[in-house]
């Protein structure tokens, strides 16, 4: 790891922001294994008793978006978001301070796409609870589709303090080359 | 700027971003943000896309596939099948000049029917068969090879990551696309061998030469309890799939659940590694699906700026026959194979020359299979050859080069160059099961 986030990784922000999206994480794999047994359950159901489980595919359409919002922070500050970084790579070799810029920049935009999202997400979830709006279906099953909404916001917001994390690690660590620690 | 130079330059936007390193789900939604700003005039119209994208694009039941399918290959690596068939292959063809090459193949051709990546193949059988084959005296550029080659079996035959990311951006039934992928799948693995055969007899300075088979003979009865989870698990993911009982989707739980049970059964599961297991199998499917998130806001600007239109326009002027206009879109992908990865390759892509694809009335499973293949060729050459990347990375040996596995690798890129042509002369090879 590089030296200025192996700097970070020590601090309290750093710790807190991942033990929150440890537990989104894990959030999310128990939503995984939920709709592992969903799936199950309805096709076991539908071919031995011929009693499917109602509105299967209503709900893992729902479930899957906030299964994936919520591992996205883990995801994010893991450094598990995929990239090609042959050509920054190659250039931490000969000029690693050039690297750690471009890094920046990089996490710098991805803040801000991050910011730019969770603004134009965020008010779907005053829609979802003030209309009541849901998802399933209709006389078979029902459900509220704001707590779904919420996990997406939730998932959101915490990518985007992941990604705004690392920017200022990597601008920390300009300045700290800078001054010639 | 008209909106066609607008998706232009979208495009050369997006091929820079990537290349310096930008995470691509956020280079592709940052260009996809402003191009369409600039071809709508309006951020708003901008901002509804990202949410839209964010909170419709995947909420789908095929897409439940994603983590369903990356969990089962998780667990399926952490049961050590791959060397329990790895073993079984090696009985069977402890006869043959070059058998514990064609063993690997072998191998991971039936570890692939369990699991849709190219990365678990590459690294389950670095450690499982490349000691082995340098034990038995193969070069260690032939065994490291052998392993690379082999391992882009993982997304051909299903389930494959690549052909559900192509069903998903191109809206192909992924059952169809899984079908068409057995064919070829079992061709490319034949053809594996005989290269492996043939450079043993006529190239042993690139292969070494290996001593008799000093593998103790098994018995039997071991051999069938090595091969019965596999075969098993096998049995009720395709035979699922193809008997009617369910579909690829649900092929994904249902063979997550069988995996699972047969981690228990295996007592290859305690509690920490299960957890383990999850957060592995979750980053994965995030970052994937990040990405197809952002692909669909890049296909939305492409449509809105016309350009695939356009192209399909300036064709028709030029009236390129269809093989020369598909021998371009397949040297398109290798040479972008040499700056993008393989799913970026079908994201920035495949959007693009869908429409064309659709005009000129080619099936679209088959070009599904032939886009697979030449991304897949990919995997295996330099510069981000990322197969060869996952070998020296799960490699214990510090003297073998990342040269030395592209080296190694070459031949069977140059054999998967032969399967395309197949597939372009024969179609039917990819689609005889529709």
């Amino acid at each position: 790891m590089n030296p200025a986030l192996a700097a970070l990784a020590q601090g309290p922000v750093y710790r807190f922001v991942r033990g929150l999206a440890v537990i989104c994480a894990v959030a999310g794999s128990v939503g995984t294994l939920g709709i592992m047994a969903l799936i199950n359950a309805d096709v076991i159901g539908r071919g031995m008793f011929d009693t499917p489980m109602p509105a299967t595919a209503e709900i893992v359409s729902a479930a899957i978006v906030s299964i994936v919002f919520l591992q996205l922070p883990l995801a994010t500050v893991s450094g598990r978001n995929i990239r090609s970084d042959m050509f920054i790579n190659r250039i931490e070799g000969r000029r690693p301070r050039a690297a750690i810029v471009l890094d920046a920049f990089h996490h710098v935009i991805g803040t801000l796409m991050l910011a730019i999202m969770l603004y134009f997400v965020a008010p779907h979830l005053g829609t979802a609870i003030g209309r009541g709006e849901t998802i399933g279906l209709y006389g078979v099953l029902l459900l509220p589709s704001w707590p779904f909404v919420l996990l997406i916001v939730v998932g959101l917001g915490l990518t985007l303090a992941a990604y705004a994390l690392l920017s200022l690690g990597y601008v920390r660590a300009i300045l700290m080359k800078e001054s010639g620690q | 700027m008209s909106n066609v130079e607008i998706g232009i330059w979208s495009i050369v936007a997006i091929l820079v971003l990537i290349q310096s390193g930008m995470h691509v789900a956020i280079a592709l939604s940052l260009v996809s943000l402003i191009g369409v700003y600039l071809v709508r005039d309006q951020f708003e119209i901008a901002g509804a896309l990202l949410s839209n994208a964010a909170l419709e694009s995947v909420a789908r039941y095929s897409f439940g596939v994603i983590p369903l399918f990356v969990l089962m290959g998780v667990l399926v690596g952490v049961s050590g099948l791959g060397r329990d068939v790895f073993e079984v292959a090696g009985q069977i063809f402890r006869r043959f000049r070059g058998g514990l090459g064609i063993a690997t193949v072998f191998a991971n051709a039936i570890f692939a029917a369990v699991n849709g990546t190219t990365i678990a193949s590459a690294s389950v059988f670095t450690k499982v068969a490349v000691p082995e084959l340098i034990r038995q005296g193969y070069s260690r550029r032939f065994s490291v090879g052998v392993v690379a080659g082999s391992s882009v079996l993982g997304m051909l035959i299903p389930p494959s990551l690549l052909l559900i990311l192509f069903g998903i951006i191109a809206e192909v039934s992924i059952g169809d696309l899984f079908s068409a992928g057995i064919g070829p799948g079992i061709i490319l693995a034949v053809l594996f061998c005989l290269l492996i055969v043939g450079l043993a007899r006529f190239a042993p300075g690139f292969t070494g030469t290996p001593q008799e088979s000093d593998i103790p003979l098994m018995r039997a009865s071991v051999m069938l309890q090595k091969a019965a989870p596999i075969v098993l698990l096998i049995l009720l993911v395709l035979g699922g799939i193809y008997g009617g009982f369910f579909t690829p989707t649900e092929a994904g739980a249902v063979g997550a659940l069988g995996a699972l049970l047969i981690a228990v059964a295996k007592r290859r599961l305690g509690v920490r590694a299960f957890g383990g297991i999850l957060m592995e199998t979750g980053q994965v499917t995030a970052s994937i699906t990040f990405l197809l998130i952002a692909a669909h806001m890049y296909s939305r600007l492409l449509a809105l700026s016309g350009l695939p239109g356009a192209m399909v326009d300036l064709l028709a002027v030029y009236d390129f026959s269809t093989l020369s206009i598909l021998l371009l879109y397949l040297l398109a992908i290798i040479l972008l194979g040499t700056i993008l990865d393989a799913a970026s390759i079908l994201l920035v892509l495949v959007p693009l020359v869908l429409p064309i694809a659709i005009a000129m009335h080619l099936d679209m499973v088959w070009f599904g299979i032939l886009t697979v293949v030449a991304v897949e060729v990919g995997l295996l050459t330099p510069p981000l050859g990322m197969a060869c990347f996952v070998i020296r990375s799960n490699l214990d040996d510090s003297s073998i080069t990342l040269g030395d596995i592209f080296a190694g690798a070459l031949p069977f890129a140059l054999v998967m160059l032969l399967l395309i042509g197949l597939l372009i002369v024969l179609p039917g090879i990819a689609i005889f099961l529709l």
